[in-house]
């Protein structure tokens, strides 16, 4: 999984594998797969390949993982593998605030992926720029049970003693990086949706005939293929061209992809796509705790519109 | 030639020659000022060589990269030289023709369209045949080497600022559907063609009926062969969805730094602009893939159904967001050329979901093509 990868045949073989690898976890953890299957040494060679095909395939399996800690730990200048602390919920902010006194304890306030339980510390990025390690025994950190228990997140708060010298990192780097992770990971979820959808819609028959046929139905899934493939082509242009805006976009586009695939898909499920019998839940459910992350599709596109009101410009974004 | 030297080429050159490009007139001006404007600025891009670049060789181009094309266009749309519909109209019927026609009739036409010295139009639609285009009736017989076309065209965009017509005509029997369908490159002037202008919604007359009496054409003006030109018509549909929607990206952009000049900002003006601006994204973001797919000689197909889905979209909540945001009056009352410039463009956004496949039949298409769900009932 390490090498340069450049073209489409490796790529489609990296995705056949990664896929298999993760179809097993479905509901549950697959970083372990992913680290045997070289995750760490891809993520230092090709970050973006590895970034748009290991995330697309969490969404798509729904399987929870370290991932996004180790995205985030590589944008602040460390080494994958150590547990990090994410801003709250519905926010980007640095989840930590550096103490002015000699010491200089930190103000810890955010979530934490489940792997943070069990490492001895976690590096906590602080509204100065700097980061810091923490010892996780100095932090509270609570289960999140929430609409998505799986996603396995905690909440966690407290002042901590810094372990080891602040560095300077890169936040507003680890927050575009985290965006497009999560912008991969929601529209992989929906891509599985759509086809669950799909083929729910192909099989079933009322008044004599495969619901598939309803206009009403085509449509409606017709829409989401379309906000799926926008938000495809959003997070292929935060590769090309990387920049707060595109991550931005990235991630709202996924999250709207992620809206109508919810209500198009549910509907065109309908009774049993309200249960738990069926698979759409686990999806579906994980989009919506996904979508807070890092800033939701709602509270970016605001921020979005309030950046072009005080530019009073409306930039190109990407170029051919 | 690299797409970003072309681009600073061209930058410059647009620069040094603003003054003699610019608009004689404020605002959008009238239908036939836009059309000296076009052919105006046709003309200088062709005589300095810029309008050759991404077409072949064969046919009078000077070669290179489709993109240059995308990028040539967004250019002239960004400095306002152009109404981008019209100067796209180039994207839509010219690559066809390449394709389809003689090579000598190819060679021999296209530098004229891309000179300025012509407009081309576009005749599929008929007063029964919209949506379910192989219905047409407009019929063509063969008369020794010629055909004679007789029936009728509606819709038809600038016909009478037109020279030459890509039509579509009957040469099978009525029940013979998409299988019996010839295209022609028609003259415009052949005795027997009547076009009547009449006004779109917004108050120029931009559509035309076309009607065609016993109108001889030689058979060297077919583009494909004998009942082939449902393929024609085929090919021609997604390049309506290819660079003209580049170029469209250019003047939504500008439409929507038009806006935000004039609005304050608050937390429900954010929220409003902050949509318009993700709409007109995703279709930029979308089209980058497309316009990229064209260059590297894929073969387009159902899948820019899903860049005419977001175009509409884009156009749509742009000017729905216009209407909420502009002064109050500024699209219903006012009449300086600005406000009006506002009101056509609000009006003519509403045919983003109609021209070029409505919506719902792109939808029908994304639902067959794409999502494989079988026909519908
Ligand atoms: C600005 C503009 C420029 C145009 N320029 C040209 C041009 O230059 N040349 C040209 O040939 N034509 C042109 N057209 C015509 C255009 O292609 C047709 O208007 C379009 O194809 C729709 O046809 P129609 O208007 O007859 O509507 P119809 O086909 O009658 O459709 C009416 C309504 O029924 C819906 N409908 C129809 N069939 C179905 C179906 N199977 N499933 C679901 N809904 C359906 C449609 O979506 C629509 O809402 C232009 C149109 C516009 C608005």
């Amino acid at each position: 999984m390490d090498g340069s990868l450049v073209d489409d045949a490796e790529r489609d073989l990296l995705i056949a594998t990664v896929a298999q690898g993760l179809a097993s976890r479905r509901g549950g953890d697959g970083y372990d797969v992913l680290v045997e299957l070289g995750w760490h040494d891809m993520l230092a060679a090709e970050p973006h390949t590895a970034t748009a095909v290991v995330f697309d395939a969490l969404g798509r399996a729904n399987v929870r993982s370290s991932c996004l800690a180790d995205v985030i730990a590589t944008a602040l200048g460390h080494e994958p593998g150590v547990a990090v602390m994410l801003p709250a919920y519905g926010t980007a902010v640095a989840p930590g605030v550096r103490g002015a006194a000699e010491g200089r304890q930190v103000i810890v306030a955010g979530l934490a992926l489940a792997s943070t339980v069990g490492a001895p510390t976690v590096l906590v990025a602080c509204t100065d720029g700097q980061a810091v390690l923490v010892r996780t025994t100095d932090l509270r950190l609570e289960a999140v049970s929430g609409i998505d228990p799986s996603l396995g997140l905690r909440v966690v708060s407290g002042r901590a003693e810094p372990v080891g010298e602040p560095a300077p990192a890169p936040w507003s780097a680890a927050v575009d990086i985290a965006r497009v992770a999560l912008g991969h990971e929601i529209t992989g979820a929906c891509r599985t949706m759509l086809d669950l959808a799909c083929d729910h819609a192909r099989g079933r028959m009322q008044f004599g005939r495969s619901i598939a046929s309803f206009q009403a139905v085509r449509h409606k899934l017709a829409e989401v293929l379309v906000a799926v493939e926008a938000a495809e082509a959003a997070l292929d242009a935060a590769h090309h061209t990387p920049s707060p805006v595109t991550a931005a976009l990235a991630k709202v586009l996924a999250g709207r992809a992620a809206s109508a695939a919810a209500v198009h898909c549910q509907q065109v499920l309908a009774g049993i796509g309200f249960t738990r019998e069926h698979e759409l839940h686990r999806f579906l459910l994980r989009t919506i705790a996904l979508d807070g992350l890092f800033g939701s599709a709602r509270s970016l596109t605001r921020e979005l519109g309030a950046g072009l009101l005080a530019d009073r410009t409306v930039p190109r974004v990407i170029d051919l | 030639m690299e797409v970003e030297t072309f681009r600073q080429h061209l930058e410059s050159w647009l620069d040094d020659h603003a003054a003699e490009l610019a608009p004689a007139f404020p605002g959008a001006g009238t239908l036939d000022q836009q059309m000296t404007q076009l052919a105006k600025v046709k003309r200088r891009l062709f005589d300095a060589g810029w309008m050759q670049w991404g077409w072949p060789e064969r046919a009078g181009g000077t070669g290179g990269s489709s993109l240059l094309r995308a990028v040539l266009g967004e250019a002239v749309t960004e400095r306002d030289l152009v109404q981008p519909g019209y100067f796209s109209m180039t994207e839509v019927l010219a690559p066809t023709v390449v394709d389809f026609a003689s090579p000598e009739l190819a060679a021999a036409f296209l530098p004229r369209i891309l000179s300025g010295d012509e407009m081309w139009c576009q005749g599929f639609s008929e007063p029964d045949t919209g949506s379910d285009l192989s219905s047409l009736s407009c019929r063509a017989t063969p008369d020794r080497d010629d055909w004679i076309v007789s029936g009728q065209k509606l819709w038809t965009s600038l016909a009478q600022h037109s020279r030459r017509c890509v039509l579509l005509t009957r040469t099978g029997t009525p029940e013979s559907r998409h299988r019996g369908i010839t295209a022609f490159f028609v003259d415009m002037d052949t005795p027997g063609i009547t076009v009547r202008p009449f006004s779109i919604i917004s108050g120029d007359d931009e559509f035309a009926e076309v009607y065609f009496d016993g109108v001889r054409i030689p058979a060297d003006r077919m583009l494909g062969t004998v009942d082939g030109g449902w393929n024609v018509a085929m090919s021609l549909l997604p390049y309506e969805r290819s660079s003209c929607f580049w170029h469209r990206t250019a003047y939504l952009r500008g439409r929507l730094t038009a806006l935000i000049e004039q609005v304050e900002p608050d937390p429900h003006t954010e929220t409003v602009v902050g949509e318009a601006f993700v709409a007109l994204y995703a279709l930029r973001a979308r089209s980058h893939r497309t316009q990229h797919r064209l260059a590297a000689g894929h073969e387009l197909g159902a899948e820019t159904s899903v860049d005419k889905v977001l175009v509409a979209a884009a156009e749509q909540r742009l000017f729905d967001a216009a209407r909420e945001l502009l002064p109050a009056g500024t699209i219903e009352l006012a009449a300086d050329p600005e406000a009006l410039r506002w009101r056509d463009s609000f009006l003519y956004s509403r045919a983003a979901t109609i021209y070029g496949g409505t919506a719902e039949i792109q939808r029908n298409i994304i639902a067959k093509r794409l999502l494989h769900l079988g026909d519908d009932v």
